[in-house]
């Protein structure tokens, strides 16, 4: 039953891994598909077989799932990578390039702030912190790229930031002034109710559970329900609905904390809210954008 | 704080955490700015983590041949914002449709499915009731268990998201998304949001209409980040104003190249900030400050801040400050403001000192250098092959216009301030008169700055239907209609309407006629209103004339009527004699009422008489007539009339104008018909020789006039000729409007015919085949117009024996020409071509059938005919062969003859006949 490669396997898998898959029947026969859709996908990339299959063993996560994904050609050519086959250090950098590029311009870098990003991952790919190039960390779930992507807008993003320090934020300012542009007769209550308005909002934002907070932000981010569905494996109406609750309740706690701050009646309350819903987007967004940096 | 992984964070956006790793995952995110900026970018990119999942547990499937509704299913094709959208075929009216099937209230299921249901089912029927040409037409709606669906226009054509992939200049995108606003001022006017509007959403039709579909209801439809207003984002009640928002942002992405709110900036914040230059335009002409302004505006934080509807906006988006000043302008505060208001406040003071100096500088902000050279470069930059033309041509009788407009001008000052001879009145009444057709002036060349296709193509002809000035000079005229109310208040809105109504003049003049007639419907409605018949009859003349050049004739034919009752009311005569002229027209010529078109005609004359004369509308009257003469086949009649006409015009409007042109036209099909094949051919190659002068050799209207005469020469039998006309035209049409345009399709089959007379049998069968695929293209596969093309195609594998392609071919045709909006006797040709494919076959006997039917259905026919004479001939083989009636099939044989007689000598089947004839003499016994 077991083959050489189910051995290179098992030799590599997590210790409470390890039962599970010595029972699968097919297991050497999965991983054979694994291994000749690898060589299909790099014919000209020469891995041993058993050292591929001991690179996946030591990233596989559970028992069940080794179906022929994309994502096991690009694990090979991680591991081809790693031994410094020419060939796939030169797509690996290809590929990288690309996603620093794409980022940097995504977060609408300067051309200079560019070259450093993309310096910087293929630097944290090919090299590494501590010896360790960062493609080791790569685990085969899913296309390289979509990985690579993730490395190049988090330095993007750090580069971005330490890039900005460095200027007064104008951003943060137009935020701010939300409250001033508003009709002048509404000035003196928003003003006088602002900073309670502020505490309770945050208040409520507390109460909201993080795959509520997470869902509104990505949502308010510009990421499209289908592609949060995509996220939580859900169909968009469900998304749609998360989000509609999760809206409902944060203006919901909002206004029953306004409500015991201020002790006012229901009514009080509302023609509150009234005047102040207007703002209660723009402080969704400061807050959800900006909680936690 | 630790970030997780780069590994856990690509698989969270590719939807590959489980369990408590999503758990943990989560509470880290949920503080964590960056790492959920991380995942909102690798999650937006499709290509990096795959589609989204495909609609499981909230619509069925349906299989195709299944049946919804009296549909039946034929395809997916794809997932809409509301549900599943099919391919559809309604069987009832014989055409294929969209068939969207919606899901349950939300795709929620725990709500209340009946009282979804219904909600939904109420939304999708007010939807349906939004009947505008810039909006999708929604057929019917209707349930199927507990699923809703609707039946809907299919549009052939591209998004508007991807007909912006291709560079616009920003006057194309602002008028495409002019139009799409219509449909959404269309739809908040029958109370319907549309939720998600966006330019995904949008349709560009083959016929380049900009369609708006894919409203959401009841609140199924979230929004697409990006595009929703705050109010969205707040949770706060949708309206109309929502959709102005998310209508600016698109519209502002696509001048400018980038979302009106930095995207770094995760989500619309606050107003835009304005002093920000927008980076890199697609175009390098940017968009003007004013339509930034209105954008701006347009997305405005608070809805209130925002235009009261669409319709203020679009009005916006097309205003220039020049056509704004006019309407604030009371016209009973004198003429002199009124000028001032065109000219510029500078000139007030000018005005005053000497009132008839500088007449020529009234018009200076409309006709000067600069504004020339900005629409030359503009045409220029159309990059279409006539456009540089098209505009030398425009400019020279624009530049005549003005040089007349002044003249009249210092004339009617001199007259009342140097010479004395007339009233300050009448002075006030025709500079008036001279202050309109100005401003008509003005708009025009509004239009002529930010040209599109339509716009180069039909210059010429918008400036030569500029309102004649003469009409300004004939006091009587003038002081004859209704006086305008002396009320300040309506005094002025009369003004505005007049305003609004000389910007659909404009529009109907450049081709724009859908644009043209939703500017002409309020003012109809509001002269109304204000019981200014004069008005309201300009108002109902132009609605009828932009609905007749949609198409829409019994709607023209009602405004048309309205529009000539009105001006007798408002006692303006001229306007009742064109209101008439139009509507002979239409009801004559088009839609075939020759009793009723001759009425009108009478009343054409009747105004003509009372005004005592007026050569344009004349020749309008005498071309209407000479079409009547032409179907009731008085040619001789109709020839004298086309000639008075083309003089009459010749002497008032000059060579060159594009009525002249199309009488002449008309005139040499004529003189074909009258076998004066020589003058007809004259005819056609003067008109095209003029239209290539004026427009220039690469016009469209180059191409019609190289078809004529393609026409004439084919029917001559001087096919060489023929066939180089025929490619000519193809290749200009093609040039101009790319290989799908329909005409493309035509002038190939003229091509096809011409090879296929010259024994070319091999290139007629390809241009053939290119020619039914050109207009199955344009038309889409079930058009009748395809089949006309199928018949050339046809006789071509007749030709080459190639029976069975010929008996599909027309098979298909006939098929297509069954349908209910084609005339019946369309289907003599393919059904006399099948009777001649089973006479190749030699199945006499079976060939009887349909061609039968065919000389049946030909006999109807008439005029000029070579189907006819063919049916006639293989009926008459048909009969003899399958040992028939032998006496009428040689009495068939001798009518064909004759008929083919009448045909010139060069052309084929004559001979053939005769010797057919020679070999089957009619049986003794068998003569009566």
């Amino acid at each position: 039953m077991s083959g050489p490669l189910s051995q290179a396997l098992l030799g590599a898998v997590r210790a409470d891994l390890a039962p599970a898959l010595e029972t699968r029947p097919d297991l050497e026969q999965r991983l054979q598909s694994i291994v000749t859709a690898a060589h299909e996908a790099w014919p000209t990339l020469d891995v041993k077989d058993p050292d591929f299959v001991a690179h996946l063993g030591g990233r596989i996560r559970d028992a069940e799932s080794l179906e022929v994904t994309p994502g096991y050609a690009d694990l090979y050519l991680s591991l081809a990578c790693m031994q410094g086959l020419a060939a796939a250090v030169a797509e690996v950098q290809i590929r990288a390039h690309a996603q620093g590029t794409r980022a940097a311009r995504r977060l609408r870098l300067t051309e200079d702030e560019a070259q450093d990003v993309t310096q910087q991952v293929l630097a944290a790919v090919l090299v590494g912190e501590d010896g360790t190039p960062g493609i080791a960390g790569y685990a085969g779930q899913g296309p390289l790229d979509a990985w690579l992507a993730a490395i190049a807008f988090r330095i993007g993003l750090r580069r971005r930031s330490s890039a900005r320090r460095e200027t007064p934020d104008g951003t943060a300012d137009a935020t701010a002034n939300g409250w001033e542009q508003a009709d002048p007769e509404l000035d003196f209550i928003k003003k006088r109710y602002r900073e309670h308005f502020d505490a309770a909002f945050r208040q409520a934002l507390r109460g909201l559970s993080p795959r509520d907070k997470n869902v509104l932000r990505l949502y308010l981010g510009g990421l499209n329900i289908e592609r949060i569905g995509v996220c939580y494996g859900v169909h968009r109406a469900t998304v749609a609905r998360w989000i509609g609750d999760a809206r409902e309740r944060l203006l919901g706690e909002t206004r029953a904390s306004l409500a015991s701050t201020l002790q006012l009646q229901a009514s009080e309350v509302d023609s509150l809210v009234g005047l102040l819903k207007s703002q209660v987007e723009v402080s969704l967004l400061k807050y959800l954008v900006t909680s936690g940096t | 704080m630790t970030c997780p992984s780069a590994d856990t964070l690509a698989r969270f956006a590719q939807g590959l955490l489980r369990g408590g790793e999503l758990d943990d995952f989560e509470v880290h995110l949920a503080d964590c700015a960056t790492c959920l900026r991380v995942v909102g970018e690798v999650a937006g990119q499709e290509e990096l983590v795959g589609a989204p999942p495909a609609v499981t547990d909230d619509v069925t499937i349906v299989r195709r041949g299944a049946s919804v509704g009296r549909y039946i299913v034929l395809d997916l094709l794809g997932w809409g914002g509301m549900g599943v959208v099919y391919t559809g075929y309604d069987p009832l009216l014989d055409r294929k449709v969209a068939l969207k099937l919606l899901r349950p209230a939300s795709g929620e299921p725990d709500a209340s499915p009946d009282h979804g249901t219904a909600r939904l089912l109420g939304e999708a029927k007010a939807l349906a009731r939004v009947s505008h040409p810039n909006v999708v037409a929604i057929y019917d709606v209707g349930t199927v268990g507990e699923q809703i669906f609707m039946a809907f226009e299919r549009v052939e054509g591209d998004s508007l998201a991807g007909w912006l992939k291709t560079p616009r200049s920003w006057q194309q995108i602002r008028d495409a998304f002019v139009e799409a606003g219509r449909g959404l001022a269309a739809a908040h006017a029958a109370g319907v949001v549309h939720h998600d509007f966006k330019p995904d959403n949008v349709l560009v039709g083959l016929d380049r209409r900009i369609r708006v579909t894919d409203f959401g209801l009841a609140g199924a439809v979230l929004g697409t980040p990006g595009y929703m207003p705050p109010e969205v984002l707040a949770g706060e009640r949708v309206d109309a104003g929502s959709d102005q928002f998310s209508f600016c942002v698109a519209l502002y992405e696509s001048l400018y190249a980038e979302k009106p709110f930095p995207s770094a900036d995760l989500a619309p914040r606050g107003s835009p900030s304005v002093d920000r230059a927008p980076a890199a335009p697609r175009d390098a002409r940017a968009p003007p400050a004013r339509v930034r302004r209105a954008l701006l505006r347009g997305l405005q934080r608070r809805p209130e801040d925002r235009f009261p509807d669409m319709n203020g906006l679009l009005e916006a988006l097309q205003t220039d400050p020049l056509r704004r000043a006019i309407p604030f302008v009371a016209a009973g505060l004198g003429v002199s403001l009124v000028v001032a208001a065109l000219a510029g406040a500078q000139h007030v003071a000018g005005a005053q000192a000497h009132p008839c100096q500088d007449a020529g500088a009234r018009l200076s902000p409309i006709w000067n250098d600069a504004r020339r050279a900005a629409a030359r470069h503009a045409f220029e930059a159309t990059g279409l092959p006539y456009a540089a033309e098209a505009w030398r041509t425009s400019e020279q009788i624009l530049s005549g216009y003005a040089s007349s407009w002044t003249a009249m001008r210092t004339e009617a000052c001199e007259a009342t301030h140097v010479r004395g001879e007339q009233s300050a009145e009448a002075l006030d009444l025709r500079m008036a008169c001279l202050d309109r057709h100005a401003r008509d002036f003005g708009l025009l060349m509004e239009m002529l700055e930010s040209p599109d296709a339509k716009v180069v193509e039909n210059a010429v002809r918008a400036a030569q239907r500029l309102p004649p000035l003469a009409g300004c000079a004939d006091l009587d005229a003038l002081k004859r209609p209704q006086r305008e109310p002396k009320d300040e208040a309506k005094s002025r809105r009369i003004e505005e309407s007049r305003a609004v109504l000389a910007r659909a003049r404009a529009l109907l003049a450049v081709g724009k006629a859908d644009a043209s007639r939703e500017l002409a419907i309020p003012v109809v409605a509001a002269a109304h209103d204000l019981a200014f018949r004069p008005l309201e009859a300009e108002a109902l003349f132009v609605l009828g004339s932009a609905q007749s050049e949609a198409g829409e004739y019994a709607t023209a034919t009602r405004s048309l009527h309205d529009a000539a009752l009105a001006a007798e009311i408002g006692r303006d005569l001229p306007l009742e004699a064109r209101a008439y002229a139009e509507l002979a027209m239409v009801v004559g010529p088009i839609q075939r009422e020759f009793d009723q078109g001759e009425l009108f005609c009478a009343h054409v004359r009747a105004c003509l008489e009372q005004i005592g004369g007026d050569d344009e509308i004349e020749a309008e009257l005498m071309d209407v007539e000479a079409q009547l003469a032409y179907l009731a086949g008085h040619l001789d009649e109709s020839l004298a009339l086309s000639t008075q006409a083309i003089d009459l015009l010749e002497r008032t409007a000059g060579s060159g104008d594009r009525r002249v042109e199309a009488l002449r036209s008309q005139a040499g099909y004529v003189l074909a018909d009258l076998d004066r094949f020589p003058e007809a051919v004259q005819m056609e190659d003067t008109a095209l020789r003029e239209r290539r002068r004026t427009l220039g050799a690469a016009h469209p209207d180059v191409a019609a006039s190289l078809t004529n005469l393609a026409l004439v020469h084919d029917r001559m039998g001087n096919d060489d000729a023929a066939l180089a006309e025929f490619l000519q035209a193809r290749d200009i049409w093609t040039a101009a409007f790319g290989p799908g345009y329909p005409n493309v399709g035509f002038a190939e089959q003229g091509a096809a015919q011409a090879l296929m007379q010259m024994g070319r049998l091999d290139e007629a069968r390809s241009a053939g085949d290119s020619a039914v695929e050109t207009l199955t293209k344009g038309y889409g596969a079930e058009h009748p117009r395809v089949a006309s093309a199928l018949c050339t195609r046809g006789r071509i594998a007749l030709e080459r024996g190639a029976l069975d392609e010929a008996q599909t071919d027309y098979e298909r045709a006939v098929a297509l020409l069954q349908a209910p909006s084609s005339n019946p006797m369309r289907q003599g040709a393919p059904m006399a071509g099948l009777g001649m494919v089973l006479l190749a076959r030699r199945r006499p006997r079976e060939a009887l059938v349909p061609l039968e039917r065919a000389v049946q259905l030909l006999e109807q026919l008439e005029g000029y005919s070579t189907d006819r004479a063919e049916a006639h001939f293989a009926l008459a083989i048909a009969l003899w062969d399958s040992a028939g009636d032998r006496r009428r099939s040689v009495s068939l044989a001798k009518r064909a003859l004759g008929e083919v007689r009448q045909l010139p000598a060069q052309i084929q089947p004559r001979r053939g006949i005769e010797s057919w004839l020679a070999a089957h003499p009619v049986p003794i016994g068998e003569h009566p």
